[in-house]
């Protein structure tokens, strides 16, 4: 399996980013499967697999894109249920997500074309 | 976890088995987040489901669908959870020239090959028992195994079952020490 470059973003990732970026102005902080479900509304796709979704949270937690908390263990015992693992994105998220942003923007344009000079 | 279980059904409980298994190859810290995290994730879509008035089947359906859907990327993160733990154990022996010298290969691997190594022992040792003294050498009948292959095949499976053995000791050892 080849390994990918630092800073190198797939398509999954950036999309954690943007919503990580969107869940910012919501109540409820990001957990992981709310961001499974999240996820899922893109296009009416079915929930990401365990695997691939939790591997994505630890290598950007572990790149420093988001940053991740336990929840109050009180809060959860409450509600009677196990304890959330919250995610927000951090500074480096940011920029790592406008980064992506622009360099997909920027491949959508088209490029110019040179032509020889006519005589 | 505080007395709060998921739903009991046998597909949670099969997932939550094979969680629990990959993730003892992994370090213990990152291993019981990844478990933590994961009993959270299936308790909510237990939840959701039930809000959504969803039979339980279906529930069990996406979630064994989420989990096998989700398997190469469980191994590639116990391979690099544990390439990152035999960094910084390497680390820490080249600061220390008296460290023992370190088996770097994964658990998970090392199980493989005790297993292997099972397999080809007992396949050489019956083939020898069944077959000793007729399929080899001189009677030259179809299909009769080399008696070299044999050897070599119990000869290299001992040497691998003795060295499993040997790397497991050591992680016992080392976790009792602890």
């Amino acid at each position: 399996m080849s390994r990918r470059k630092d800073g190198v973003l797939l398509p999954l990732e950036v999309r954690i980013l943007e919503l990580a970026e969107q869940w910012e102005a919501k109540p409820e902080p990001m957990y992981g499967f709310s961001l499974a479900a999240a996820l899922s509304e893109d296009g009416g796709k079915t929930l990401t697999a365990h695997g691939t979704l939790y591997k994505a949270l630890s290598r950007m937690t572990e790149a420093g894109y988001l940053t991740t908390e336990w929840e109050d263990p009180a809060l959860a015992e409450t509600e009677r249920r196990p304890r959330r693992r919250l995610y927000r994105i951090s500074a480096d998220g940011r920029a790592a997500f406008s980064k992506a942003r622009t360099e997909a923007t920027s491949a959508l344009l088209p490029r110019p074309v040179l032509r020889p000079v006519q005589p | 976890m505080n007395g709060i279980s998921v739903p009991a059904s046998r597909t949670t409980k099969a997932v939550l088995w094979w969680v629990a298994f990959y993730t003892r190859f992994a370090p213990e810290d990152t291993a019981q987040t990844r478990r933590d995290e994961l009993l959270s994730d299936i308790y909510e879509q237990h939840a959701l489901a039930a809000r959504q008035g969803l039979p339980p089947s279906a529930v069990d359906r996406t979630i064994v669908s989420r989990a096998v859907r989700g398997l190469a990327a469980d191994l590639n993160w116990v391979t690099n959870q544990h390439h990152r733990k035999a960094r910084t154990m390497t680390k820490t022996s080249e600061a220390s020239p008296h460290a023992p010298i370190m088996i770097s290969l994964s658990s998970l691997i090392w199980s493989l090959a005790a297993i292997t190594a099972v397999i080809g022992l007992a396949t050489s040792i019956t083939e020898m028992i069944d077959y000793g003294g007729q399929r080899f050498g001189l009677v030259p009948w179809p299909g009769a195994s080399n008696i070299n292959t044999t050897l070599c095949i119990l000869v290299g499976s001992a040497i691998l079952l003795i060295a499993s053995a040997t790397k497991g000791v050591m992680k016992l050892h080392s976790r009792m020490s602890r």
